[in-house]
């Protein structure tokens, strides 16, 4: 499977996962190659039918990048948003897709390079787990 | 629909020529494409003008930039006060300085670009203009607390003309300051000050002061809050202020157990009030001349910086004007606030000795005298640490700081949260000290951490010059980019008030059907149902992705806005 490339969306909370991407692009870090971008107002606006919507229509992984736990503007949004991923993993888990397909990762508001090197690293685990059965 | 304006950012030479000139014959195959710009810095204001004057020419009503970050566009636009005839929510910015375009091949760089512009163009065509509304504000406002905090706060509105009421759960005004005799700065008498101000507050027109009165209930949302206070003598009043400011204060409490329980053992106020009573020496306390005292201070409290200044103010004075020998134990100084640097060197030049110590020091009693014994650590090297035997007349502990016993209810009473500790919770420490998590609620002072006069002050100013710019105008304008519920759908499960970060959510009865409730004639023909008020949400969509029963829709990010920028093409698919 050498010309696969997995099809991630970002899912970036307005405090903190939208300014890293930003201080990505301006230090022109390597994205993988084919990344969805979607800007929220927080992570708790995430929800989980959007994140289903998602693998059902073509994309291998999605990654939701949000604020440390204590550290939301509005309080308990990404907390809020954990919750849900941990029970769409229990469905994801009933109806076979690998749960590692949905991942949570903190940001701080400067975490440019830890964006890039999440973004990288779910676009080598996609590589290994192969494409979306679902699609 | 009408066409859609096209300006591509050069961003200052990042794009280059060559590109732009690819870009055009992608851009100009899209059908709804008015016109197009090209700019060299879009965020600078002359930029923006001359975009204004080309939007109003007419013919497009929504645009999209292409161009970097749609953050450095929001606030550029924001700092120039963009006004053009398109509403501000239907433009969309097509990010092309993202995702390596620049490292990939040209061929696959403008086929990536073309679908980034392909899906802001989306995403604007279905956006819709979002208004604003405005509603009439009085200026008036409700203080809760009457210590220095909540004087200094009134007496700045007052001056400005805003009608202040003033409620105080004491007998007295003052609060903390109080029990503050001396100011550290330059030793002036900080009663005589605090009196000056109370008689201000208490001749002022424009503040209506409550003594000994409580706030048992609140209602509504910024600019149109309805507070019910209850007097001591069980009357009821009914005040409707626009922003309220909670100034409740702290605590002092002391523990007192085994050798501390001995009267020679005072607090920091005692020996403040004895220092600012006794006027020449020598200094009595318990019928016994006074001739040693020791500070232990860090025992409880040790990251609130009080302790050390007081204890260095009162061994300055002790040691000056009383000829005590003072001595300070401590696990740090804090000197952090403005003077104390040099106020602690003066007190080692003074002759005030000063020990360090991590393990508590042990007291015992010696001839009626105090022996302290510690293992001073104030040298790093462990071998030259040594032990020290102090004899000492007389004892100062610190007290603890404890949250104000009313904190609970007060926090319960606005909606505010509670910080882990029972102190107020603002919220941001760094940006936003004295906003709370409500918008039109304010926090200042002790209540929300321990901290010096001039802090409070400063505080107090920051609150009054919020306070001032919101209620100037008379009237207070907000976007409704917020929450909305569909009150036909509320299932009344109560989730959306219990999770709403800002307490915009309240239960009301104005919904005219429900499709849950299939019999029965509701009380005036209304159905209960969730409402978020527009003027205290802040758009986090907390809720929208909360609710069970999906009756909550955000306005300017729905979810076909999200799916769009997803990928998918929500008119197919949905």
């Amino acid at each position: 499977m050498v010309d696969f490339d997995p099809k991630i969306i970002a899912f970036c909370c307005d405090q903190s996962g939208y300014p890293s991407l930003d201080m990505a692009n301006s230090l022109r870090l390597n994205f993988p190659k084919n990344v969805e971008i979607v800007r929220v107002p927080c992570g708790g606006r995430i929800e989980a039918h959007h994140l289903l919507r998602a693998l059902e229509t073509g994309a291998d992984g999605v990654i939701l990048f949000i604020c440390y736990e204590e550290n939301c503007q509005f309080l308990r949004g990404n907390l809020r948003v954990k919750g849900r991923i941990l029970y769409l993993h229990k469905i994801l888990e009933k109806i076979g897709i690998e749960k590692e397909r949905i991942e949570v990762c903190y940001l701080a508001t400067n975490n440019g390079v830890k964006l890039i090197e999440a973004l990288n690293r779910k676009a080598e685990e996609l590589k290994r787990l192969g494409p979306n059965p679902c699609k | 629909m009408g066409q859609i304006a096209v300006f591509i950012d050069r961003m200052r030479q990042t794009i280059p020529n060559s590109f732009i000139e690819k870009l055009h014959p992608i851009i100009k195959e899209i059908p709804e494409i008015g016109f197009i710009s090209v700019e060299e810095d879009l965020t600078s204001s002359d930029a923006i003008q001359r975009m204004s004057k080309r939007l109003e020419q007419g013919s497009v009503d929504r645009m999209i930039i292409i161009g970097g970050s749609p953050k450095n566009y929001e606030s550029s636009f924001h700092r120039f006060g963009f006004t053009t005839p398109l509403n501000p929510y239907q433009f969309s910015v097509a990010n092309i300085k993202q995702q390596s375009l620049w490292n990939l091949p040209e061929e696959e760089s403008l086929k990536k670009t073309k679908e980034i512009i392909l899906k802001s163009i989306r995403i604007v065509s279905l956006s819709k203009p979002i208004h604003t509304q405005t509603i009439p504000i009085n200026p008036e406002v409700l203080i809760i607390g009457g210590g220095i905090a909540g004087i200094s706060v009134a007496l700045a509105l007052a001056q400005s003309g805003i009608h202040v009421n003033l409620i105080e759960k004491e007998k007295v005004l003052g609060g903390g300051m109080n029990e503050l005799r001396i100011f550290y700065q330059d030793l002036g008498d900080a009663q005589k000050w605090l009196e000056e101000k109370i008689s201000d507050v208490t001749s002022n027109q424009n503040i209506n002061l409550f003594t000994q009165t409580e706030l048992i209930y609140l209602k509504g949302h910024i600019g149109r809050f309805e507070a019910k206070v209850r007097k001591f003598d069980e009357t009821e009043i009914i005040l409707h202020p626009s922003l309220i400011v909670v100034a409740t204060g702290f605590k002092r409490e002391i523990q007192r157990e085994g050798i501390f329980a001995h009267r020679r053992v005072v607090t920091f106020s005692e020996i403040e009030k004895l220092i600012s009573e006794t006027k020449a020496p020598p200094l009595y306390w318990d019928g016994r001349e006074i001739q040693t005292v020791t500070f232990i201070i860090d025992r409880v409290n040790e990251d609130i910086k009080i302790d050390s200044i007081n204890a260095i103010k009162q061994a300055l004075l002790l040691q000056n004007r009383f000829e005590c020998q003072v001595i300070i134990l401590c696990k740090d100084v804090k000197v952090s606030s403005d003077g104390m640097e040099r106020l602690y060197r003066r007190a080692r030049q003074e002759g005030v000795i000063f020990f360090k110590y991590e393990e508590p020091p042990k007291l015992s009693l010696v001839n009626g005298q105090f022996q302290i014994d510690i293992k001073d650590t104030s040298v790093i090297k462990k071998e030259d640490q040594w032990s020290v035997s102090i004899l000492s007349d007389l004892i100062v502990l610190s007290e603890s700081f404890k949250p104000n016993p009313s904190n609970e209810k007060i926090s319960r009473l606005l909606g505010i949260h509670l910080g882990d500790n029972g102190f107020l919770m603002e919220d941001n420490p760094q940006l936003l000290r004295i906003r709370s998590n409500r918008r039109g609620i304010f926090i200042l002072g002790g209540c929300r951490f321990p901290q010096t006069l001039s802090e409070t002050l400063i505080e107090g100013n920051a609150v009054s010059e919020e306070v001032i710019r919101f209620l100037r105008n008379g009237t207070y304008t907000y976007e409704l980019s917020v929450a909305e519920v569909d009150p036909q759908k509320c299932a009344l499960c109560y989730t959306c008030p219990r999770v709403c970060p800002h307490s915009a959510i309240t239960i009301e009865k104005y919904a005219e059907r429900n499709i849950y409730i299939t019999y029965g004639i509701p009380e005036q023909n209304q159905w209960p149902a969730a409402k978020v008020d527009p003027a205290a949400c802040f758009g986090c969509g907390i809720c929208v992705g909360e609710c069970p029963a999906k009756a909550i829709t955000l306005r300017h990010q729905p979810d076909e806005l999200i799916l769009t920028q997803m990928g998918i093409n929500y008119k197919h698919n949905s």
